[in-house]
């Protein structure tokens, strides 16, 4: 039995803004004056949480391998959604992508897909953010982003937490759901900084969350990075990586033109050039913006 | 079927029957819950595993497996032993936990987490160091609050027996679909139940300290109720109030410490030798005793 899908996918490529995102919607969410925690924003497990996936079976999927999960993955999206009582705003680095050979079966069935949020960021200041994230240096971090095959948690000699995601390269990623059929709307992590009511507020409305002024406006200053950051340094946040100093970092954009070398950029910059054109990031004559 | 990871018992008494045979593919006639490849009713629980079996589970005394077309023995057996026997054993009316459980005196400790929380490799920790085992992954609480032995294994990925110094030569994958390890371990198999003396509660952080809080009075119950193996199982099985019961008996029965450990780098000897040391200051342990 299907009801009306329930789960919204925040969808983006590592450091592009998602925890922003759920930070934004926890305070919308919240009616105490008081910025919500950064440790209980509860909007939802991420796609790829074992323990989520879990929950849709009776039988132990920890035995299983992670081909054999993924074939899961789509019935357990539709079970969650019928059991949801209300939206459920879930974060993913899970390409859109198709469990089966023909193509046929989407990771992220539409009968669970309420929508789902797209939010890129500029790849040339993701890749200084990932690299400090993962505490690698940023050629490999652009190394990683140009990957067709690169994923996380997909070690076969332990057992993660999460369930292996595939990511693919930054340009693959975003291309796959941009391309996906379910309801969407694509955010430029750069448009909500200059732009923060209305990007937001479109936010709001698709997300199917209170979008009035006062109520964007008061959640999208309750999540300042600034306020982030000071509540990082009095308790540590739960989803820090343990090697790095800290999550929540300077957020601005166009840190790269600071930061990366000239063969960064170019390196970024060929690899990635469609779709960097597609999302405004370069000129028609391949200037960067 | 061969079942390695059992003892045999003397006299060869049982009460529960595993046969193969033909199971429904449309699974119960009247489901009180249904999920995707599952469906539960009082006492009956049926699911489904596509390239493995059919299984179905009834009354705490039958197992009725249909093995798939070129399905293999080893993926049958993981899947009868911990999730068909969870079931029964709840069906039976046991508390059934998520834990891993050593003999420490005359008591057993159980070490209790959700998955990837370290239950398996600190289990083998204390293995390593000469300590008895009773399970691993599974734990039964009778109801005399004893702890009751499970299967004379130990599952464990590479990465945590390579973490261990533990070789993997010539064991076997628990399956050939993943590279986790069957670790025997009949001569290190605690062959009878004892009083549960001690749950240690694991989880991560991603801080660098080791964190020890013991618990106390009705602060104890929640965090062992998180732990219940299945717990809606015991919801359908009519079986909560007597769950609810013994688990208020246990947390009075038994010290319960929230442990929390750095997440990066695993450092499991420091946490044994932490764990260790917590159960001789509890006196749960002699110094030197094993």
């Amino acid at each position: 039995m299907q009801g009306n899908p329930k789960l919204f996918w925040l969808a983006s490529y590592p450091k592009s803004g998602n925890t922003w995102t759920r930070a934004f919607i926890a305070n919308l969410l919240n009616e105490d004056s008081q910025p919500v925690d950064i440790n209980e924003f509860n909007t939802g497990a991420i796609a790829s949480s074992r323990a989520w996936i879990q929950k849709a079976f009776d039988f132990d999927i920890n035995e299983l391998s992670h081909d054999e999960i993924d074939r899961l993955r789509p019935m357990a999206y539709r079970w969650l959604s019928d059991q949801a009582q209300e939206y459920e705003y879930h974060k993913t680095h899970d390409a859109f992508s198709y469990v089966d050979e023909q193509q046929e079966i989407p990771l992220f069935p539409k009968e669970a897909t309420a929508g789902a949020l797209i939010i890129v960021r500029n790849p040339l200041d993701v890749s200084i953010s990932f690299a400090h994230h993962s505490q690698c240096s940023i050629d490999k971090a652009i190394d990683d982003m140009a990957k067709t095959k690169f994923c996380f948690c997909g070690k076969s000699n332990k057992l993660h937490n999460q369930l292996r995601q595939w990511l693919w390269s930054w340009s693959q990623y975003n291309r796959s759901w941009m391309e996906a059929p379910v309801p969407k709307l694509l955010v430029r992590y750069e448009d909500m900084k200059a732009k923060p009511l209305e990007t937001f507020t479109q936010i709001a409305t698709f997300l199917k969350l209170p979008n009035d002024e006062k109520s964007v406006s008061d959640a999208i200053e309750k999540c300042r990075i600034e306020k982030l950051q000071e509540q990082e340094a009095q308790n540590p946040f739960k989803e820090r990586p343990a090697q790095a100093k800290s999550f929540f970092r300077k957020g601005i954009v166009g840190d790269w033109k600071n930061t990366l070398s000239q063969t960064q950029i170019e390196t970024i910059v060929k690899e990635h050039s469609e779709l960097m054109l597609e999302l405004d990031y370069l000129d028609k004559e391949g200037n960067l913006k | 079927m061969p079942m390695v990871e059992m003892k045999q018992t003397v006299p060869q008494i049982f009460d529960i029957e595993v046969k193969v045979a033909s199971v429904c593919a449309q699974g119960l006639e009247s489901p009180a819950r249904i999920k995707p490849l599952s469906q539960i009713a009082p006492q009956e629980l049926w699911f489904y595993l596509p390239d493995v079996a059919r299984f179905y589970i009834a009354n705490g005394r039958e197992i009725v497996v249909e093995p798939m077309p070129n399905a293999d023995e080893e993926s049958i057996r993981v899947f009868l032993l911990d999730s068909c026997f969870g079931a029964i054993m709840h069906q039976r009316g046991e508390l059934v936990l998520q834990g891993s459980g050593i003999r420490v005196g005359e008591g057993s400790a159980l070490f209790m987490g959700h998955t990837g929380d370290g239950k398996s490799t600190l289990t083998a920790a204390f293995y390593r160091q000469g300590y008895q085992v009773f399970s691993d992954g599974l734990a039964v609480v009778d109801e005399t609050l004893k702890l009751q032995p499970a299967y004379a294994q130990l599952k464990l990925w590479p990465d945590s027996m390579k973490k261990l110094g533990l070789s993997v030569e010539e064991l076997k994958q628990v399956r050939p679909q993943i590279a986790k390890i069957s670790l025997p371990i009949q001569e290190a198999f605690c062959p009878r139940a004892l009083p549960v003396k001690a749950l240690y509660l694991l989880s991560s952080h991603n801080q660098e300290s080791f964190i020890f809080k013991t618990l106390k009075g009705m602060e104890k119950f929640q965090p062992i109720k998180n732990h219940i193996y299945r717990s809606d199982f015991s919801e359908v099985f009519g079986m909560q109030s007597r769950d609810l019961k013994r688990l208020s008996q246990l947390a009075n029965q038994a010290a319960v410490v929230r442990v929390s450990y750095p997440n990066y780098g695993f450092q499991i000897d420091e946490l044994m030798r932490l764990v260790e040391e917590d159960m001789r200051h509890k006196e749960l342990i002699d110094k030197g005793e094993k």
